[in-house]
């Protein structure tokens, strides 16, 4: 019996055999590798997913920031040390893309002069045991792309044709990936107000960061948060779809077309005056919005690589917020803010000048070195007259302690906390009794503090705006998760009254008339001050050569709908505000009410 | 006596050994089902874990068109396009002297942009899988039977 069925025994060892091999296999897998293959397993489930960093759109939805569909063109190293192609698939990417790949620049500077070429970055990652992928380069267009896929079919196909397969002569193992990279469509339009994105260059680096400006700023918003999903394959474990949080779309106060009305004005007037550099600023007083930010110099966002080239040594990406100055007679709006709301004077209030101020410490001149005899504050305005502004501050207002308490509630003391990345000021120094008087009268007419052009006008809008300072923004909005929120005006202080500032609006459209006329514009009511202080050489002091021109107006005078402030740097054609930069503002105006609807005063009254 | 009490009750051996065969049968022709069923769930959850990883796929790809769309778009918006096609269509750039203000009753102006709705009352989003998705069998056969009795019985 025992000898019997020896087919059927084999059979059944051999059945036995394979089911203690199965089972074994299983307790090896489950058992002894169960921990790395589980490890290894959630590794390839884990992703992460990048958000869309947000549109950046000026007040009536025109685009200033998208995102374009560009590609990562990298090596698959594996394919690439099989196939012992390298130097093929650098060759044709010399062919096709060298020459213009500001990517090789950017990792050239991250590097530090280590990676300079597609060669360098392509040995480094051979050289890397078991390296999987090395990327290239970033940034490739679509045309680019489709050129190295056909060139890589035809490098392909050559080979099968030919007698001999050569798999050194291919490009097999090039990759692209596709992604999004940030576009400005306009190009240098508003670029100093909404900074720019780099792409990320390291590769530890998963996205790039906002710089200068709105992309700064509202870097968070933008940016959306990025999500670290462990993919469960099993769909009846995923309970959601995870998707990143895309970055909010921010809707600016910017207008388009004052913008580029204003960039193109300020090329003209710095052309004009020969002025090294400038800026013009347009806000709404009744809200703080700033409608336009025009400054120099222009820049391309799309080419941030040139950033260093385009602002050499100091030069303030954003000239209107970036730099202070002192800022001369347009000061003298808040000096004589200050003395009407106080009520040590009226326009009709007289003194005698006689043509210098001082105690004999420190003298003070008009800017014609003459003397005017008797004047009411009213002429003082219209003549611009330093004696006069430092006789109020000293001898009508007095204390030191008042003064600069309003220039406190001015904001003079502090940034105007604009929604822009790299705002700068000047601390305003309260001076020690012994140099008050001089201080008081030197601030008097803009000189011997600092400030910038933003903080500039967003004080003179308070005279604007009934006495009431806005705090000027340029968010207008945004859109998050479908919902548009919309930002409200703030108020930042009253630092005079209302009956204060239309006092001075109607003493300032007086001015204009009776003395700058360069500023006035055709059928509209505009108040405005010029400004033209001296600029400090280190060593030598006050240089009468060297100034700052400014003008600061807003209008209509019933009903201001816009504030322009004008600054250009040491013009040469002349170096008077009256001469530079009012007719700036007069050219400025003449488009802005046209882009902003606003009426002619005969229209705007009749209707009324 | 006794051998013959129990041989009077003893099955057939033919009898016993069809009762184990079909014994066996039966239960492989269970398990077979069970494992079919499991199977057949198996399949077709991998299908379906393969059909959302190329949806999601789709997703990102679409999403990637629709910016490149959108991009497209402001590009053809810009200012010097816009300012290049207005002048092919015989526009000219506004000159400040010759700008004639007209008043149109009723009109106020453009208003600002608006890209999406104001905050609303909190929105619950549903669940994306149906509860059959999740539930155990068990859960699903009595939820169905109480919704087929519910149903059967008419509303009250």
């Amino acid at each position: 019996m025992t000898t019997s069925f020896p087919r059927i025994k084999a059979i059944s060892s051999l059945y036995l055999l394979m089911i203690a091999l199965i089972l074994g296999q299983i307790f090896r897998l489950q058992f002894i590798s169960g921990e790395k293959l589980l490890s290894l397993a959630v590794d390839q489930k884990e992703e992460i997913l990048y958000p869309e960093r947000g549109l950046i759109v000026d007040r009536w939805g025109h685009l200033l920031a998208t995102n374009e569909k560009v590609y990562e063109v990298g090596v698959n190293l594996v394919t690439a040390r099989k196939w012992g192609n390298a130097d093929t698939i650098l060759a044709t990417m010399y062919e096709v893309l060298g020459g213009r790949d500001p990517y090789i620049e950017a990792v050239r500077i991250w590097s530090k002069g280590e990676f300079t070429s597609y060669g360098d970055i392509l040995a480094a990652g051979l050289a890397v045991p078991n390296g999987q992928y090395v990327r290239l380069t970033d940034g490739v267009s679509e045309a680019d792309k489709l050129v190295l896929e056909t060139r890589q079919d035809e490098l392909y196909l050559a080979q099968e044709n030919s007698r001999k397969f050569n798999k050194a002569l291919t490009i097999e193992g090039l990759e692209f990936r596709p992604h999004l990279m940030r576009e400005y469509p306009e190009g240098t339009l508003a670029a100093n107000i909404i900074g720019f994105y780099t792409t990320p260059q390291q590769a530890n680096q998963l996205m790039g960061e906002g710089v200068f400006g709105i992309e700064e700023f509202y870097n968070s918003m933008l940016a959306g948060t990025a999500l670290q999903v462990k993919e469960n394959l099993d769909p009846r474990q995923n309970t959601e779809i995870p998707e990143a949080r895309d970055g909010a779309t921010l809707i600016l106060t910017i207008d388009r077309e004052i913008q580029a009305m204003l960039e193109n004005v300020l090329d003209r007037a710095l052309t004009s005056s020969g002025a090294g550099s400038g800026t013009i600023i347009v806000l709404d007083p009744e809200t703080g919005e700033v409608l336009g930010m025009a400054s120099t110099p222009h820049f391309n966002p799309n080419e941030y690589g040139n950033l260093l080239e385009t602002f050499p040594g100091k030069t303030p990406y954003n000239k209107g917020i970036g730099e202070f100055y002192e800022p001369g007679s347009v000061f003298k709006v808040i000096t004589m803010a200050v003395a009407l709301d106080l009520g040590v004077v009226t326009p009709e209030t007289t003194m005698n000048d006689t043509g210098s101020f001082g105690d004999g410490s420190y003298i003070i001149y008009n800017w014609d070195r003459a003397a005017h005899g008797t004047v009411t504050m009213q002429r003082c305005m219209e003549l611009s007259l330093n004696v006069c502004l430092a006789t109020v501050a000293v001898n009508f207002i007095g204390s030191g302690d008042v003064y600069y308490k309003y220039l406190r509630d001015f904001g003079f003391d502090r940034r105007t906390n604009i929604d822009l990345a790299g705002e700068l000021y000047w601390p305003l120094y309260t001076p020690v009794e012994e140099s008050v008087q001089a201080m008081m009268a030197y601030n008097s007419f803009g000189q011997g503090l600092s400030t910038t052009a933003i903080q500039m006008a967003s004080a003179i809008s308070a005279v604007a705006n009934d006495g009431i300072m806005m705090a000027p923004h340029v968010l207008k909005g945004y859109v998050k998760d479908g919902v548009q929120y919309n930002i409200s005006p703030q108020i930042v202080s009253q630092p005079i009254s209302a009956g204060t500032a239309h006092t001075l609006t109607a003493m300032l459209q007086a001015s204009l008339y009776a003395e700058t006329e360069t500023a006035l514009v055709d059928g509209y009511s505009v108040a405005g001050k010029t400004g033209t202080a001296e600029i400090v050489i280190p060593g030598e002091g006050y240089t009468s050569s060297l100034t700052n021109a400014s003008f600061v107006g807003w209008g209509p005078t019933e009903d201001p709908k816009f504030i322009v402030y004008v600054w250009l740097d040491r013009p040469t054609k002349s170096p008077w505000g009256s001469v530079v930069a009012a007719p700036v503002f007069r050219e400025v105006v003449e488009n802005l009410v046209v882009l902003m609807n606003i009426p002619p005063d005969s229209i705007r009254l009749a209707l009324e | 006596m006794k051998n013959q009490f129990v041989q009077a009750y003893k099955q057939a051996p033919w009898r016993s050994q069809m009762q184990r065969i079909v014994f066996i049968v039966v239960a492989l022709v269970a398990i077979a089902l069970v494992a079919y069923v499991y199977l057949s769930i198996g399949a077709a959850t991998a299908t379906a874990a393969l059909q959302i990883r190329m949806l999601r796929s789709d997703i990102h790809y679409q999403q990637l068109d629709m910016a490149q769309m959108q991009n497209t778009i402001a590009e053809l918006n810009t200012k010097s396009v816009m300012a290049q096609r207005a002048g092919e269509m015989g526009y000219e750039p506004f000159n400040p002297d010759r700008v004639v203000y007209l008043v149109i009753p009723g009109y106020k102006g453009r208003n600002t942009v608006a890209l999406a709705s104001p905050p609303a009352g909190g929105t619950i989003r549903p669940p994306i899988l149906k509860p059959s998705y999740t539930q155990s069998l068990w859960e699903w056969f009595v939820e169905n039977m109480v919704r087929e009795s519910g149903s059967a019985g008419g509303a009250e």
